[in-house]
């Protein structure tokens, strides 16, 4: 469950000259029973033009044993900080293959950010609370968001071409075929995608320090 | 009736021992059917309770698996070894945690796409596909995705379970399995106290046993649950069950383990063990019976024999006073019914003796023959009209004979001379009306009629005169010499009870009886000792007679002949035939008036008999010669005197 929700938590940088800028893309996904579906990561990658992303640097907090937010998506290279605001420690790892790491048990906002350079998806997880789950997308292309509360994004001026569309949620089922699409004069396509998505596998968790031993 | 028994003791016995008998058998059978009962009713409870605790067992056996693989699949330190994807570092950390593992034997990780991982039951095989890819998917439905289920490895049953591997998403699937087998069911019988079997269900649609606790199984037996099984699982009617084992009852209850109904537990419990406990009661109540059976039966011989010991003597009693014994009577000290009949048997036997010593001497007052008649009816006063010979004797001047000798002599002499008398009626079934002096009446024909009376009396008669010659011959009765007399005569009289109401003679009245008495009064007159009438000589045809007369007896008009018996008939002596003729030939000659040849005769009779009959004759011939008879003569003479 994501109780903390932070819509938009990577600044978009402009980098290319206003002529070429003019396309939107709104998006809204939908699960397969038609609900809104949020933390839902689009991309759209270019087919001829590769353009480089831009670095960034991205924060994910630990609050109440939990990672907030709890998907982001950036950029290869991009710099991710993982403070911890709860009064005990964490221990970050993933054994991702795009980006193994960890961060054994600490307090407070570690020195180094750590850096991904590969793209893929890095699954987050904590050693001493199985429950806590965190995903870094880290995207080959710059034109990138993630759905709001009402499952909706859209990635805005971006040049003409065709693009192919991705999606990704923690729980897709299956691999998203790609959508492809083609953006030319200032076009603003409104798309809404439904995915499906596999059911969610709970996680024990313990309810209070006084309370039940496990979560429902 | 079957059965017949002589002895009240012995059907008393009989009938208590059978009623003691069904009792306890219908005790002891309800006994022991409730018992049974009961031992069964608690064994089913005993194995119901046996089932959840069976169930929560393995439920927990199962849960602890799941906790475990739960901590293998959150374990950091597995996580390097899995992602290393060196096959035998997974393998070597897997059956490190497997040791860990208590009661697990084998586990296996297995990836998204069903791929084993690594297999501790096959550490050399890689590359092979899961084979139970159900259990995952029925994980993948499951909120935490994990799943159980049995499964079969070669003939044992496993339980598996699965759980997901999160390396931190899941990423791979932990499957942990415990072999459901001897040793289980060893462990679950030592907590339920119940004969534990595994059975698994063969793809030939049979049960096996892969399990169990009993030392051996027959085909018999097998074939006994393979059908309860059946039951139970297909019919869904009993889960309950009784099955023979050797001597014992397994009462079995059938539990299936998993919902594919490939492996069912019986939990069994045994009848008999069951039964111990009550069997000390069944021993109880067999003593218990053997203890009131012996006393009943001491009981029932006293209680017969206080019954039957004064019914013994009552018989005995009675007894007696069937012989003639009244004087007998019981000695019992009893105050109930038998008691009573005692008191009432005693007053019975008393009233007999009275009415017996009252008959003793009504016997001895008057003749046997009236006293029976007497007490055989109600003794009222009046008579009725018979038929009967009466015979009166009498001893010829009995007065003047007496002169000289003490009353008290001749009362002796009298006895002696009557009982002989009394003794000639008796024996020619004459009765003695009574003693009158020296005088004795007698009956013929009274009170019982019969048509020898007057052949009787005659026979009385003679045999009174030969007794009295006896008696004389013996000197028996002194220095006297008797003369007697002797009057018959048959006719009707008058039988009955004369006198008052409170005092009266059962005798006999009437002309016949007067004509008797006067015949004795002739004999003297005559010179013999019997005078029969022409009516009992008519009567008395088994004798010869003389006629001596014919006789107007006084106070009577008619004349009536006169006889005097001489012999039996057919045994007149010669002297006594030719008596005879010459007696018809003096009538003859007398009644036709030729008074001449009548004394010719006369003096002829007169040397061969010394009565005084050739006397009288000639006296009235020599009469009549002097002074003839008138003509209208009738022979007969007249008597004046008694």
């Amino acid at each position: 469950m994501i109780k903390y929700f932070f819509p938009y938590l990577f600044i978009y940088t402009f980098q290319f000259s206003p002529s070429l800028v003019a396309n939107d893309l709104i998006i809204t996904v939908y699960d397969q029973n038609k609900k809104a579906l949020p933390n839902t990561v689009v991309k759209l990658l270019s087919n001829n033009s590769q353009t480089k992303p831009q670095p960034q640097k991205a924060i994910i907090d630990q609050v109440n044993k939990e990672y907030v937010p709890q998907v982001i998506a950036i950029t290869q290279g991009s710099k991710v900080t993982f403070p911890n605001k709860d009064n005990i420690k964490h221990h970050v790892y993933s054994f991702s293959d795009a980006k193994p790491f960890e961060l054994p048990l600490y307090e407070g906002t570690p020195a180094n950010p750590v850096v991904f350079d590969n793209p893929g998806i890095v699954v987050l997880g904590c050693n001493i609370h199985d429950w806590m789950r965190g995903y870094i997308y880290v995207s080959d292309s710059p034109y990138i968001a993630i759905t709001n509360e009402s499952g909706k994004t859209s990635i805005k001026n971006f040049p003409d071409g065709n693009y192919q569309l991705e999606l990704w949620h923690p729980q897709i089922k299956g691999d998203f075929q790609p959508v492809d699409f083609s953006f030319k004069d200032k076009s603003i396509i409104e798309k809404a995608i439904s995915i499906t998505l596999k059911p969610m596998v709970k996680i024990r968790r313990p309810k209070g320090r006084h309370g039940r031993r496990y979560e429902e | 009736m079957l059965f017949r028994f002589r002895k009240f003791q012995t059907r008393l016995l009989f009938f208590l021992v059978l009623l003691l008998l069904s009792l306890q058998l219908a005790i002891y059978i309800s006994v022991r059917t409730a018992n049974i009962q009961h031992a069964k009713v608690e064994i089913s409870d005993n194995l119901k309770v046996g089932a959840g605790v069976f169930n929560r067992i393995l439920t927990e056996r199962t849960q602890n698996l799941f906790q475990y693989a739960r901590l293998l699949s959150a374990d950091y330190a597995f996580k390097p070894a899995f992602h290393s994807g060196d096959h035998p570092t997974i393998l070597s950390a897997m059956e490190n945690h497997l040791a860990r593992l208590e009661g697990a034997q084998l586990m296996t990780l297995v990836d998204l796409d069903n791929n084993v991982i690594a297999k501790t039951l096959a550490p050399l095989q890689t590359n092979i596909k899961f084979v139970w890819p159900e259990l995952i998917k029925q994980a993948e439905q499951n909120e935490y995705a994990e799943a159980t289920s049995i499964e079969m490895i070669g003939d044992t049953p496993y339980q598996m379970i699965v759980v997901p591997y999160f390396s931190p998403d899941i990423s791979a699937w932990v499957i942990i399995g415990f072999a459901i087998d001897q040793s289980v069911a060893d462990d679950i019988k030592s907590v339920i106290q119940s004969e534990v079997s595994f059975l698994t269900h063969t793809k030939s649609n049979d049960w096996k046993i892969s399990s169990t606790t009993l030392p051996m199984t027959t085909e018999d037996y097998q074939n006994q649950i393979k059908h309860l099984i059946t039951q139970t699982i297909f019919d869904k009617k009993h889960s309950l069950g009784s099955i023979q084992y050797g001597e014992d009852e397994l009462i079995t209850f059938v539990q299936p383990i998993d919902k594919k109904l490939k492996v069912t537990a019986l939990l069994q419990r045994s009848l008999n063990k069951a039964l111990a406990p009550y069997l000390k009661l069944q021993a109880t109540l067999q003593t218990l019976f053997w203890i009131t059976l012996i006393l009943s039966i001491a009981l029932v011989i006293a209680l017969a024999r206080k019954v039957t010991k004064p019914v013994k003597e009552l018989t005995k009693s009675a007894k007696n006073i069937e012989s003639g014994n009244y004087t007998a009577r019981i000695n019992i000290n009893l105050k109930d019914e038998i008691g009573e009949l005692a008191d009432s048997f005693n007053k019975m036997a008393k009233g007999l003796e009275e009415k017996e010593k009252v008959r003793n001497l009504l016997g001895k007052v008057v003749s046997s023959e009236i006293a029976e008649e007497l007490l055989s009816k109600d003794i009222e006063l009046g008579g009725e009209e018979k038929e009967a010979t009466i015979l009166f004797s009498d001893i010829r001047q009995f007065t003047t004979l007496c002169e000289g000798y003490s009353a008290k002599e001749i009362l002796n002499v009298l006895n002696i001379y009557l009982t002989s008398m009394s003794e000639a009626i008796e024996n020619n079934k004459g009765v003695i009306d009574k003693y009158i002096g020296d005088a004795i009446m007698a009956l013929f024909g009274i009170p019982l009629s019969n048509n020898t009376d007057a052949n009787q009396s005659v026979s009385a008669a003679m045999s009174m005169i030969e007794n009295l010659k006896k008696l004389t011959e013996k000197s028996q009765l002194g220095q006297l010499n008797f003369q007697m007399g002797i009057g018959i005569n048959t006719g009707l009289v008058v039988a009955g009870n004369m006198g008052s109401p409170n005092r009266l003679n059962y005798t006999v009245i009437g002309d016949a009886v007067n004509l008797a008495s006067r015949l004795e009064g002739l004999t003297k007159y005559y010179g013999v000792n019997i005078i029969v009438s022409e009516s009992t000589r008519n009567r008395a045809t088994n004798w010869e007679f003389l006629e001596l007369d014919k006789v107007i007896v006084k106070g009577k008009a008619e004349p009536i002949i006169i006889f005097q018996p001489i012999a039996t008939k057919g045994q007149l002596s010669e002297q006594q035939t030719l008596q005879l003729e010459l007696n018809r030939k003096i009538l003859f000659h007398y009644r036709n008036r030729e008074w001449d040849k009548a004394k010719e005769v006369i003096e002829q009779i007169k040397l061969y008999d010394d009565s005084k009959f050739g006397q009288i004759y000639q006296k009235r011939v020599d009469s009549f010669l002097n002074t003839p008879p008138p003509n209208n003569w009738d022979f007969s003479n007249k008597f004046d005197t008694k």
